[in-house]
């Protein structure tokens, strides 16, 4: 596993500047953050809770690269051995596939001899 | 026997939809659901998802580059396992950069807000050390 030294979150840099960004900054954060995730999707993975607490700048001379972190809610996209899986996150970006817990449902079908 | 198991889960759409939600609450300061009263934690999280699927994309990013809505629109279009199209999402806001002059420098809001604080800081010790 690898550490790097992260500076601070999305959330704490949009205080620091009086909490509005201008489009730049925006379009700026656009530009690294969707390759970013098509990258943890192409994996398999969904973060499942994307929120500004949970994107962070790099600390020093990698102050201009924005970082995806605490993907402790991830889940395997492909994993269906493991089930009951809450809909978790921070309601405020929740999408609304998360808010009604109406994403796939699975099935099982088990045959009755088993 | 059929056994259904009402499993939930997410999918790469749902990352996106968030991610739209994040930029569209920097660029506005804030996401119209925000500060909607409820009694439980429960009756919030259902005026908040009440707000949220009552908003059409126009409505939500009024006052922003239309990008912003062709954003959403894409994500909303998409079904649950369907790829979100990431270069064209990308596309449009390289597109809506480039047509505003700006310039790809990786200078944020904060680096500029730093930059200044470091040089009134720099000001003041000047003025401190009481040379003339």
């Amino acid at each position: 596993m690898a550490f790097e030294l992260l500076g601070p979150n999305l959330e704490d840099l949009f205080n620091y500047c009086g909490r509005k960004f201008s489009l730049k900054t925006v379009l700026l954060l656009a530009d690294q953050l969707i390759p970013r995730f098509q990258y943890i999707h192409s994996k398999g993975f969904i973060h499942r809770d994307v929120k500004p607490d949970n994107l962070l700048v790099g600390d020093g001379k990698q102050g201009c690269i924005v970082y995806v972190t605490d993907i402790g809610l991830a889940q395997e996209i492909d994993d269906r051995e493991r089930g009951g899986y809450p809909v978790v996150g921070t309601v405020r970006y929740a999408s609304v596939n998360a808010h009604k817990g109406q994403g796939k449902y699975r099935i099982l079908i088990t045959n009755a001899s088993h | 026997m059929l056994l259904t198991d009402a499993d939930l889960e997410q999918s790469p759409r749902d990352d996106m939809e968030s991610l739209g939600y994040v930029l569209t609450y920097f660029i506005r300061g804030s996401l119209p659901w925000q500060g909607l009263k409820a009694n439980t934690r429960k009756q919030k999280e259902e005026l908040i998802l009440q707000k949220k699927e009552s908003m059409s994309p126009e409505e939500l990013c009024e006052g922003l580059p239309e990008e912003f809505q062709t954003y959403f629109k894409h994500i909303r279009s998409l079904r649950f396992d369907e790829i979100p199209d990431y270069a064209h999402l990308r596309h449009l806001f390289r597109n809506l950069f480039c047509r505003r002059g700006y310039e790809y420098d990786y200078v944020f809001d904060w680096t500029i807000l730093k930059f200044l604080k470091h040089l009134e800081k720099e000001e003041a010790s000047v003025k401190d050390c009481g040379l003339p």
